[in-house]
């Protein structure tokens, strides 16, 4: 960890911005099927990386950083009760999932979430929306790869018949 | 095209097009895409889901001013904090009461009656005013204060307070711009126009402030004015250019902060 001034801190986060905004931005859409509240998240995640006093080894960590604040902050507001009742009565239309994955289990993954304790939606999410293995969203969770599965499979428990896949087809 | 175990996940993929920071290996994501077609496929389309959002022209706004930003500092109006303005007026040798007070800083922070309004001379203490009104700043560290000088050490949760003296009334506000560039209105926090000073010596303003974490060199800006002043103009000014020249009719005090990390 490196520390730097606070220009040059600013100057990082812009560089960030740059380099993952779209990422941000896409994976928020996704997660809120919402353009203008996505918008809000984006700038409060980098925000938030603004009033970080410390920068990340490399584009990884501060790639894997980026995606599990964006996953918290949308997880938050999608528990908003305005947002839940929005959710229920728009009933996932309107959501426009990345060309590769399963519009019909996000869908169905959407409408649940909200049942899910929070280590269980952020499980879900990275790994049906994301299409990440278990033993990366155990470094996102900090968690093992086997509590990684007993995460997962409780939400295949609570998504009953739908039997979600990952994108691409593979379970 | 189907996934396979070695396929890469969204965040590897936008980790593989985030050149602009160093990776400490990419090799075999490169190596993985050059021989996967759902790989290479789905590499474009996050490229093109780049060049979308750098064409969208959506710029990082920061934190934003105002009422409308997360503060990241604490505001307490003078008669809750009890603190350095009390502390303040000890260092002087002072008695601070609330209304009033002939021989001290005064510490009600209400608005000015009628006839100091009218910007007649204040007459405290037996001494007349004279001259350009005077702007001080007290800063309460681990619960001692001292008066600033135009540069200074501060520590976050230190507490500002400003002063003024002035023979007319007038219009206070405190501007800052902090280390990371951000500007906000210190005092009034929550106005759209500075603050109505009345006339007097030694009159604490009615907001006092703890600084954030945020470390660097932060710039004050106070200033006392002869008329009603708009505080967007000038947080904007201050935001673009970095610095604030003191506006027309208006008299200003400028300190710079060097907040330090607590040892």
């Amino acid at each position: 960890v490196v520390s730097v001034g606070a220009e040059a801190h600013r100057e990082y986060v812009e560089r960030a911005y740059r380099a993952f905004g779209h990422s941000v931005l896409r994976r928020a859409s996704q997660i809120l099927a919402n353009e203008a509240e996505a918008k809000d998240v984006l700038q409060e995640v980098f925000v938030g990386l603004l009033a970080r006093p410390s920068q990340f080894q490399g584009r990884s960590e501060l790639c894997t950083y980026l995606y599990s604040v964006t996953t918290h902050l949308c997880l938050n507001r999608m528990r908003n009760e305005k947002n839940r009742n929005r959710l229920r009565d728009e009933h996932a239309a309107g959501i426009e999932p990345a060309a590769a994955s399963s519009p019909d289990v996000w869908a169905e993954l959407r409408q649940i979430l909200n049942g899910l304790s929070d280590e269980e939606a952020r499980a879900a999410v990275h790994h049906y929306l994301d299409g990440m293995s278990h033993s990366e969203i155990g470094v996102l969770l900090e968690c093992s790869r086997r509590r990684v599965g007993d995460l997962l499979e409780r939400t295949r428990a609570r998504l009953g018949s739908v039997k979600p896949k990952r994108w691409g087809g593979v379970a | 095209m189907t996934m396979t175990e070695t396929c890469l996940s969204d965040l590897e993929l936008d980790v593989l097009l985030a050149v602009e920071f160093p990776a400490a290996s990419e090799e075999r994501g490169r190596i993985h895409v050059a021989g996967c077609v759902r790989c290479a496929a789905r590499l474009r389309e996050l490229e093109h889901g780049r060049a979308a959002f750098e064409a969208m022209e959506l710029p990082f706004e920061g934190p934003r001013s105002g009422a409308a930003r997360a503060r990241p500092r604490r505001w307490i109006g003078w008669r809750s904090l009890g603190a350095v303005g009390a502390l303040a007026a000890a260092t002087l040798g002072l008695v601070v009461v609330a209304g009033e007070d002939a021989s001290g800083w005064r510490s009600d922070g209400g608005a000015p009656s009628p006839s100091e309004r009218a910007g007649e001379t204040a007459r405290l203490g037996g001494v007349r005013l004279k001259g350009r009104p005077q702007l001080a700043l007290f800063i309460g560290h681990e619960g001692h204060t001292r008066e600033a000088g135009d540069v200074e050490p501060v520590y976050a949760d230190d507490q500002l307070q400003f002063a003024y003296s002035s023979a007319d009334a007038g219009y206070v506000a405190v501007l800052s711009r902090d280390g990371a560039g951000l500007v906000s209105v210190y005092v009034p926090s929550e106005a759209r126009v500075a603050w109505p000073a009345p006339a007097g010596e030694r009159r604490l303003l009615p907001e006092s402030t703890i600084l954030d974490g945020t470390l660097g060199r932060e710039q004050l800006y106070a200033l006392f004015c002869g008329g009603e002043l708009e505080l967007a103009p000038l947080a904007e000014t201050l935001r673009e250019r970095g610095t604030l020249e003191a506006p027309e009719n208006c008299s200003m005090r400028r300190i710079e902060l060097d907040k330090r990390a607590r040892p």
